[in-house]
């Protein structure tokens, strides 16, 4: 029976072709179950369970890099700092103010030739 | 699609399977090139949303005593200081700070049970009581008898009566909780002392405008913290990240060329094929259709299995690479609770900037195949 068997022809890859396509239709498909399972978690989901307990502990960090490193650490943010009574600014800053004014800026200039 | 169609979708499958090596060897490629690129873009992406919306839900403004040495605590009564500026409306003490267990470091909070009431928390959840602790899923505990030694200006023992649920790992993962007078026991604190004002305004887009009115409410300099400031931290760092992975996108788009490159020298390899279709009577259209549905067999299910792919990287259980690789994490990372919805867009970006310019370069060729006189296709194919 096994002498009957016809050897593989190459006209057989035709045959074995449409797997291949069913297989890459077969990926699109999941591509795009992908997307649409995304569009509507995206849209249904209401993830208020961590909002509602971030509220609570009232922190302005996240747990997205472990505590202590630098990148967590809040309170070196660049904010604002006033510097009124600071020793490293023991004058009051002059500003530009004052010599934007012609009048006074003339006067300074008077006085200090 | 009509049968000729199908047919000639079919012998385009059937010639790639007569050269299988360099079919997988570009369709992995471009799987690899696909997943990279969309998975940086899904993550970042996620990340920076799943971020501002969570620091949406915290203080408009934190406000620290500051002085030459550094950091000062507020007194309890400085609260009445920041509630006397026009548009606060909300002022409350924070008792927190970051200490050391034996195998790690967390951030120590105090309860504050007037905002555990007032919030919708999980019902198992309650404030703990002294000598307790609510702990993260990140916060690992002695294996002896499971109690936690926090060692901050003092060391403290305590009990983990409870742990924060899972899904709020972005906000709790190493956060845990104490009594206040726990809190500020280990913290170094007075009983009438805090470590900072966390405000709250009527108009939160007007936050920064009142920082002069605050600045001058306080006997004392201030650093102060807006959202925005805080939203801009967070975001410059996940641009500082995305940049160094843009830096991927230069070797990314030199092996889209290559991969072009190779597509195209294997078609002009088939010369001679093309050649004796064209002898037996395809037309210059079947050749092209051919080579097109070749180039579409092989470069669509490949940047749609890189796309699934980036998104099992994002969303999928192996998500924890994130935290080890990006973040930082030594122990287990955080289940990063990313938002969803983002990736319609990214496919669509990551799908037409590696599928225009490849199939582009196979329609460049194919033309060139398609016009070609058959006895030349036959000759120069040799």
């Amino acid at each position: 029976m096994a002498a009957d068997r016809q050897p593989a022809q190459p006209s057989d890859r035709l045959r074995s072709a449409g797997w291949l396509v069913g297989a890459a239709v077969a990926m699109v498909m999941v591509c795009l179950i992908t997307v649409a399972l995304d569009g509507i978690r995206g849209v249904l989901s209401r993830p208020e369970a961590d909002a509602a307990l971030y509220r609570t502990i009232g922190l302005n960090e996240l747990a997205l890099v472990p505590a202590g490193q630098l990148a967590r650490r809040t309170e070196v943010i660049p904010g604002f700092t006033d510097g009124r009574y600071l020793p490293t600014l023991p004058r009051g800053n002059p500003g530009v103010v004052p010599l934007m004014d012609a009048d006074r800026l003339a006067a300074f200039r008077k006085a200090d030739p | 699609m009509t049968s000729n169609g199908l047919a000639r979708i079919l012998w385009a499958a059937r010639e790639l399977r007569a050269h299988p090596g360099s079919t997988l060897a570009v369709m992995a490629a471009l799987v690899l090139l696909t997943a990279l690129l969309a998975g940086g873009l899904l993550l970042s992406q996620a990340l920076t949303a799943t971020t501002a919306r969570l620091l949406d839900q915290g203080p408009d403004l934190v406000v620290r005593r500051v002085s030459p040495v550094g950091w000062q605590p507020v007194q309890v009564q400085d609260a009445a200081l920041a509630l006397a500026v026009p548009g606060i409306t909300a002022a409350r003490l924070r008792i927190w700070g970051t200490v050391k267990t034996p195998d790690q470091t967390v951030t120590v909070v105090a309860a504050d049970d007037a905002a555990m009431r007032r919030m919708a928390l999980p019902q198992t959840l309650h404030p703990p009581a002294p000598g307790e602790t609510i702990a993260g899923q990140g916060v690992i505990l002695s294996e002896t008898d499971g109690r936690l030694a926090l060692q901050g200006a003092t060391a403290l023992m305590t009990r983990v009566a409870q742990r924060f649920p899972s899904n709020s790992d972005l906000a709790t993962y190493d956060v845990v909780m104490l009594h206040p007078r726990d809190a500020r026991t280990l913290l170094g604190l007075a009983p009438v002392q805090a470590s900072d004002l966390a405000l709250s305004v009527f108009h939160p887009e007007e936050a920064a405008a009142l920082m002069p009115d605050l600045i001058r409410a306080f006997p004392w300099p201030v650093h102060i913290t807006t959202r925005l400031d805080t939203r801009k931290a967070y975001a410059a760092a996940f641009g500082r990240r995305g940049g160094l992975g843009s830096l991927l996108y230069l070797p990314a788009a030199l092996a889209l060329v290559l991969l072009a490159a190779a597509v195209i020298r294997q078609q002009m390899g088939d010369r001679a094929r093309m050649g004796l279709l064209k002898a037996l009577g395809w037309t210059g259209r079947d050749i092209l259709a051919l080579q097109m549905a070749k180039a579409l067999l092989v470069s669509l299910p490949a940047v749609a299995a890189g796309l699934v792919t980036a998104y099992g990287l994002v969303y999928g259980p192996t998500q924890s690479w994130v935290g080890r690789l990006l973040l930082g994490w030594q122990t287990t990372p955080p289940r990063l609770q990313l938002d969803a919805g983002y990736a319609a867009p990214i496919f669509l970006e990551v799908g037409g900037m590696l599928l225009v310019p490849f199939l582009a370069a196979v329609l460049a060729a194919s033309l060139g195949l398609a016009s070609s006189d058959p006895q030349d296709l036959l000759n120069r194919g040799g």
